[in-house]
């Protein structure tokens, strides 16, 4: 029996049926789908509800005759509730502004939109522009407001063009957005709208990185002390080789964390692909189109995560291998911290520029490598020979902490409650 | 058998063992051996070094000099997994439960997962705590802890159980228990070495013992041969008016009496038959009886010089390891002579 096998059977079992790491779990499941629903409920809670709002159209003399405002405002207010029904409804006013207003007051209508003829004349309105007045009972939300005066422009300035002449399909061919094709000549295919999705792709990869080592290393640094703040450690070193035990923490513990960071993933891309999400997510103003990610940078991503997770993880459990009692885990894990931030900024940098002589070399280097590694592949274009090294350096770099992790523990077995000094631990290397 | 006889091949041997910290000597040039298949007490006052020993055998601690030897050959990974270790400063682990902290223990050791599952079963039904299997650690008595935390240290059924201070924790019931389960150890041919406080016990249970203080050795061996060997003789005598006995002029030194009868100490050399024809040629003499010392007395006087100036070397160890920074007495007696041995080396 490997007795490595036996240790990350037991750490993994362990912490697996924790209730801790259950509620753990559970929470971080319950926290996304409340994410993956939180619009549609917010907007249930807090919007849910049409808009009924009254035209009443002042610059056309005769009733019955349309200044094309209404349809115009009918054409682009289309967006709908989660209930399916329209969002606005907008009608023609049934009455003038007295009979009108009555209507809100009396709730038959949300607000009526006067559109009249200045009276006085503004600069803006020299050309014989109208002016817009919304008259509600209740005041509107700033996105209401914002969706209707934008819609409202839109409409003026359809109309104006229409006035001079160009109207219908040409018209609107003017409203189309523009889109900026790039290209990344080395590369030597045309990324064209690619480009700006792999950045925004990149960015959300890295901070996942970058949060999974906060919330884990310190999972297997508390894991490490547990050896001596139980002080079981007794009867394991006189059966187990230090570094042995280390190998099996930081392999039983990582597992454990994968595995729930794998539920988590797997049931938030599970309700994404539920909603037909997968193939654009807009995320502020990231726009992700999951399903058509390169495969191969999802194999690059799981490969340099995992030897980057490991190299942390190592780091941490040498950090846990100092001190031997729960609440001294701060004074660790704090200044480790601290260096993952600035692993951060480095990959956030290196995604301006991944093929920058300071990318190159923080990619190929211990620690910094799988992360700015991964940032180079995904927007740049590494050598084959470079990705060879950062893996040979990745898992030297895991192994060294290791054993460092595993000198220092061995040195500080048997001072139970205390740090070690900088003199044991030097020590621990002779 | 004698720790001369350190070429042996069966048994656990200590050859020299010297282990100081921060110059102060826990163990010094300490030569032992502990033959296969008996119990082995291992005594001493407090701090005598008796702990950094067993850490010794271990590996837990390396040795400054010296080697240790099981069956004649230094102690390996290999030869360690043999070995069932109940260390001094308990712990297993809290969040664990009871069964499958056995079982692991076990298999550690090297034992196959269904053998390993089976001998806990078994070992935990013998100490009557097999309806607790499923819980976890932290949810037992104090007293129920210690019991599974010496079965970690039995269950893979080890060749050498080094046992710090077994029984301190456990009630009579359970340290009857305990006992019979190490002579069992015993009678299938393991061995037991283990320390301990209680010599009434140890007279008991021990056919060897080894004293050890200030980290050497005092005594050891076959635990008859040690009472016999030793010079002091104990009379007791009990006279039929009750009441104590006239003594002048007799070889007699008076001691704690009993609860009937009165107790003296021969002087070496004296003849008890003279002693007793003396007596009773001055009043009727009831009970007469020669006794060898105890293993308390015997303890006492190989220790002798602990009483007062005690543990240093242990003391300033433990005071090291638990990090409360207790100063020690400035040029105590301990601390000068160990000084001065380190530096005759």
């Amino acid at each position: 029996m490997n007795v490595v096998r036996l240790i990350v059977e037991r750490e993994y079992r362990t912490r697996v049926r924790s209730k801790g790491w259950i509620i753990a779990t559970v929470f971080g499941l319950i926290a996304i789908v409340g994410l993956n629903f939180a619009p549609t409920i917010a907007e249930t809670v807090f919007g849910g509800r049409q808009v009924r709002i009254a035209v009443l159209d002042e610059t056309v003399a005769q009733a019955g005759a349309t200044s094309g405002y209404l349809e115009r405002l009918q054409a682009d207010l289309v967006e709908t509730l989660a209930s399916g029904e329209p969002r606005y409804a907008l009608e023609r006013a049934s009455a003038d502004r007295a009979g009108m207003l009555a209507q809100v007051t009396a709730g038959t209508v949300d607000g009526f939109l006067l559109i009249y003829e200045a009276d006085g004349l503004l600069i803006t309105e020299i050309d014989g522009r109208p002016k817009f007045k919304l008259t509600t009972l209740e005041a509107l939300g700033l996105a209401e407001r914002s969706r209707l005066t934008s819609a409202l422009s839109g409409a003026r300035t359809f109309l104006d063009l229409e006035k001079r002449g160009i109207g219908g399909p040409e018209a609107l061919e003017l409203f189309r957005p523009v889109v900026l094709d790039t290209e990344v000549v080395d590369i030597g295919r045309v990324e064209g709208e690619q480009a700006g999705e792999s950045w925004g792709l990149t960015y959300v990869l890295v901070l996942l990185f970058y949060m999974t080592l906060i919330i884990y290393g310190q999972y297997v640094a508390m894991g490490v002390i547990e050896e001596k703040s139980t002080r079981v450690v007794e009867i394991i070193v006189s059966t187990v080789r230090p570094f042995q035990l280390m190998i099996g923490k930081v392999l039983g513990l990582g597992l454990a964390a994968l595995t729930q960071y794998g539920v988590w993933v797997a049931a938030g891309f599970g309700l994404l692909a539920a909603r037909g999400a997968l193939s654009g997510l807009q995320v502020g103003p990231v726009s992700l189109k999951f399903a058509a990610i390169d495969p191969w940078l999802l194999v690059a991503f799981f490969g340099l995560f995992t030897l980057g997770f490991f190299s942390f993880a190592g780091l941490f459990a040498a950090g846990g291998s100092l001190v031997s009692r729960t609440e001294d885990a701060g004074q660790i894990t704090g200044p480790i911290t601290m260096a993952l931030v600035v692993v951060l900024f480095m990959a956030i940098y290196s995604m301006d520029n991944p093929e920058s002589a300071g990318a190159v070399l923080l990619s190929m280097a211990p620690l910094t490598s799988p992360m700015i590694m991964f940032v180079r592949i995904a927007l740049g274009d590494p050598p084959a020979w470079q990705i060879v090294v950062t893996c040979v350096v990745s898992l030297t770099t895991i192994l060294a902490l290791v054993w460092v992790a595993a000198k220092v523990f061995r040195a500080g077995i048997l001072m139970y409650g205390r740090r070690m000094s900088v003199r044991a631990v030097i020590r621990a290397f002779r | 058998m004698t720790p001369a006889e350190s070429g042996a091949t069966t048994g656990l041997t200590l050859d020299g063992v010297s282990k100081a910290f921060e110059g102060v000597k826990a163990v010094s040039e300490l030569s032992l051996t502990v033959p296969e298949g008996l119990i082995f007490g291992f005594l001493g006052p407090n701090g005598a070094g008796k702990t950094t020993t067993m850490r010794v055998i271990l590996d837990i601690l390396r040795p400054d000099t010296g080697t240790v030897r099981w069956r004649g050959r230094p102690v390996d990974d290999q030869t360690r997994r043999r070995f069932g270790y109940l260390p001094e400063e308990r712990g297993l682990y809290p969040k664990m439960k009871v069964l499958d902290q056995l079982v692991f223990f076990a298999r550690l050791y090297g034992m196959p997962r269904d053998e390993a599952a089976a001998a806990a079963e078994r070992w935990l039904e013998r100490f009557g705590i097999a309806d607790r299997k499923d819980s976890r650690l932290d949810e037992l008595s104090r007293g129920n802890q210690q019991k599974v935390q010496v079965l970690a240290a039995l269950v893979h059924d080890p060749d050498l159980a080094l046992l710090d201070e077994p029984f301190s924790g456990l009630d009579p019931l359970n340290s009857e228990l305990l006992e019979a389960a190490l002579r069992d150890l015993r009678d299938r041919g393991k061995t037991v070495l283990y320390s301990s406080h209680r010599l009434e016990q140890v007279e008991g249970l021990c056919e060897e013992v080894a004293i050890i203080a200030r980290g050497q050795l005092r005594l050891s061996g076959n635990l008859e041969a040690i009472r016999d060997a030793a010079a002091r003789r104990i009379v007791h005598v009990r006279t039929a008016s009750r009441t104590p006995p006239d003594i002048g002029g007799l070889p007699l030194d008076p001691e704690e009496p009993g609860r009937d009868y009165a107790r003296f100490s021969l002087r070496v050399g004296a003849d008890p038959q003279l002693v007793l024809q003396v007596l009773a040629s001055r009043e009727t003499v009831e009970y007469f009886a020669i006794e060898r010392p105890s293993l308390q007395e015997i303890f006492i006087e190989a220790t002798a010089d602990e009483a007062g100036a005690a543990d240093e070397a242990g003391a300033a160890h433990k005071a090291g390891a638990d990090g409360m920074g207790n100063t020690r007495e400035p040029g105590a007696a301990g601390g000068v002579e160990s000084a001065d041995r380190t530096g005759a080396e």
